[in-house]
């Protein structure tokens, strides 16, 4: 499944009404030339692998991730969670590529179950659509014809759609967040089990080698078929049994991150999806994230074509980007944010690198010279 | 954007004394960080000038003595098109107006194969305390008369051209 497109034709939270956000490439393709970075789901009808939103503080990037979680969250749950929306209604066009290699547009309208209280939001009406990919469409698909499709019912009155249950759009969509593991019951033992499931052991050993070349083992201990600990081996050191609360100590809070953002995208380049990634360099290192994008960009690792949407602030890590259509910057102006395209919005050199011009404030991203100047003319008093 | 940066303490003095009584084509509200900037290179300065809108024209004020060395934009390279370099000569050192203004200027100019003009008002007028002299002297007529003295290379300009009439 690939997600291409997501409106709010009411808007959400700070987006405006109508805002789109678009996955679909927005220029011709080159033929003639490298494009590792593109996914041909079809014929002349490319995804890219990466697609990055940057922006100021407070420009809307967490908001635009946020949303695309949602979107994510309802074609994987056929849910909309009351404390991800933040308001009483929440309407929501999210157009994807199933497996099927149909085009599906799925549209829902919620609402705040005021009466039940419920954790998630009423549905009060949904409908899925769908069409192929046709020559006369347009690149955003802005005048395609869609059917809808007869056999899914619309659940209204419930909290859960049936769209869950489509098994043509079904994917491997995780939010990589960072801040949680550290309140989950143990981040290591969860990184374990699903690289275990997803891939062979030696992908794992190799993993916490890149990040922590002083572990030679780290494996599970079980008794009786029960899980007892992990045998845990430092080079130069004897093996010691753990529990996991104490291997989420032993290893630095780096190698967590590092552990938890790529084995999820192993486990997407083997299923396909997305990895959703809110300002990626507050964790990462620049050479460090450039190097999973590279990973994300080779076929022969990211076998399933699986993508890469992430927040930043770090334009040099725009500057190994070959394309500029799938660079979103955000804006906040007043209390509406406002999600612009480098390709389609912008006057964009090609003589000088991304990150010089992002750094020079050619795409209005960085803080704003008159408030800067207000907060050190007060201080200087 | 106007920048007004200058090369040494004498000059940061006296473009001081003129900016807070009002004497340039420019006020300290239009100036960047609304102040002039004691710098010769701009590198220090690159974050904040990145907060300006990109398409704002960029008119740096270089005020110094000879300002041999160039100024590097490398750094802001990708506003190249709105960036324009002036430079505002006092020569041979912008002490020169302190001699013009206490018309010595005929009686250093016998000296100058023996002293400088910093070195020519510590000993000749001994004036040791520089900004003690700017701040209470206005030196306008001295730098009008600057412009009248000295004959300048066609791209540099005198201190007299941002003077307000």
């Amino acid at each position: 499944m690939k997600l291409l497109k997501v409106k709010v034709p009411n808007g959400y939270l700070m987006l405006k009404p109508g805002t789109e956000i678009n996955f679909l490439t927005k220029t011709r393709i080159n033929k003639d030339v490298d494009n590792t970075d593109l996914i041909e789901l079809e014929p002349n009808f490319y995804y890219p692998l990466e697609t990055v939103f940057i922006g100021k503080n407070s420009s809307g990037k967490s908001t635009t991730m946020r949303l695309i979680f949602i979107a994510t969250y309802i074609l994987d749950h056929g849910r909309v969670r009351s404390t991800d929306v933040d308001a009483d209604d929440f309407d929501i066009e999210i157009t994807f590529y199933g497996n099927d290699k149909n085009i599906y547009l799925y549209k829902g309208s919620f609402k705040k179950d005021l009466t039940s209280g419920s954790e998630y939001l009423k549905i009060v009406f949904e409908s899925l659509e769908r069409t192929i990919m046709k020559e006369s469409y347009n690149k955003d698909l802005s005048n395609a014809s869609y059917t809808n499709i007869s056999a899914f019912k619309p659940s209204i009155g419930s909290d859960t759609s049936m769209v869950a249950r489509v098994d043509e759009i079904k994917g491997f969509n995780a939010p990589i967040n960072l801040f949680a593991y550290k309140y989950s019951s143990s981040a290591f033992a969860e990184i374990y089990r699903f690289l275990n499931l997803n891939t062979n052991n030696r992908v794992f050993e190799k993993l916490i080698r890149l990040f922590d070349d002083s572990i030679e083992s780290i494996s599970p201990r079980y008794e009786n078929n029960k899980f007892i600990g992990y045998y845990f081996k430092r080079t130069g050191e004897d093996m010691v049994l753990v529990d996991y609360r104490t291997l989420d100590r032993i290893l630095s809070e780096g190698t967590i991150r590092g552990l938890i953002l790529f084995s999820t995208s192993i486990i997407a380049f083997n299923l396909g999806g997305h990895i959703m990634v809110d300002e990626i360099e507050a964790h990462f290192n620049k050479n460090l994230v450039e190097n999973l994008i590279i990973m994300f960009n080779d076929e022969k690792i990211n076998k399933k074509g699986a993508s890469l949407i992430y927040s930043t602030h770090y334009a040099e890590i725009l500057d190994e980007n070959k394309r500029l259509d799938n660079i979103n910057v955000l804006h906040r102006n007043g209390t509406s944010i406002s999600i612009e395209n480098l390709s389609k919005d912008y006057d964009v050199s090609t003589e000088l690198l991304k990150s010089k011009q992002f750094d020079q404030n050619a795409f209005d991203n960085l803080i704003n010279y008159k408030r800067l100047m207000e907060l050190k003319d007060e201080l200087r008093k | 954007m106007i920048f007004l940066l200058v090369e040494g303490n004498t000059e940061l003095y006296e473009i001081d004394y003129l900016l807070n009584n009002n004497l340039l084509i420019f006020t300290s509200g239009q100036i960047f960080d609304h102040r002039p900037l004691h710098k010769r290179q701009l590198t220090s300065l690159i974050p904040e000038i990145s907060t300006l809108d990109f398409n704002e024209p960029l008119e740096f004020y270089r005020i110094g003595d000879t300002l041999n060395d160039e100024l590097n934009i490398t750094r802001i390279e990708a506003r190249k098109q709105y960036i324009s370099i002036h430079r505002v000569c006092t020569k041979p050192e912008f002490e020169i107006l302190i001699i013009i203004n206490e018309n010595k200027y005929d009686d250093y100019l016998k000296r100058t194969h023996e002293v400088s003009p910093k070195e020519y008002i510590k000993q000749y007028l001994e004036i040791s305390d520089i900004k003690g002299y700017i701040d209470s002297h206005n030196l306008t007529n001295a730098i009008k008369e600057y412009k009248r003295l000295k004959k300048h290379d066609k791209c540099e300009m005198y201190l007299a051209d941002i003077l307000k009439e």
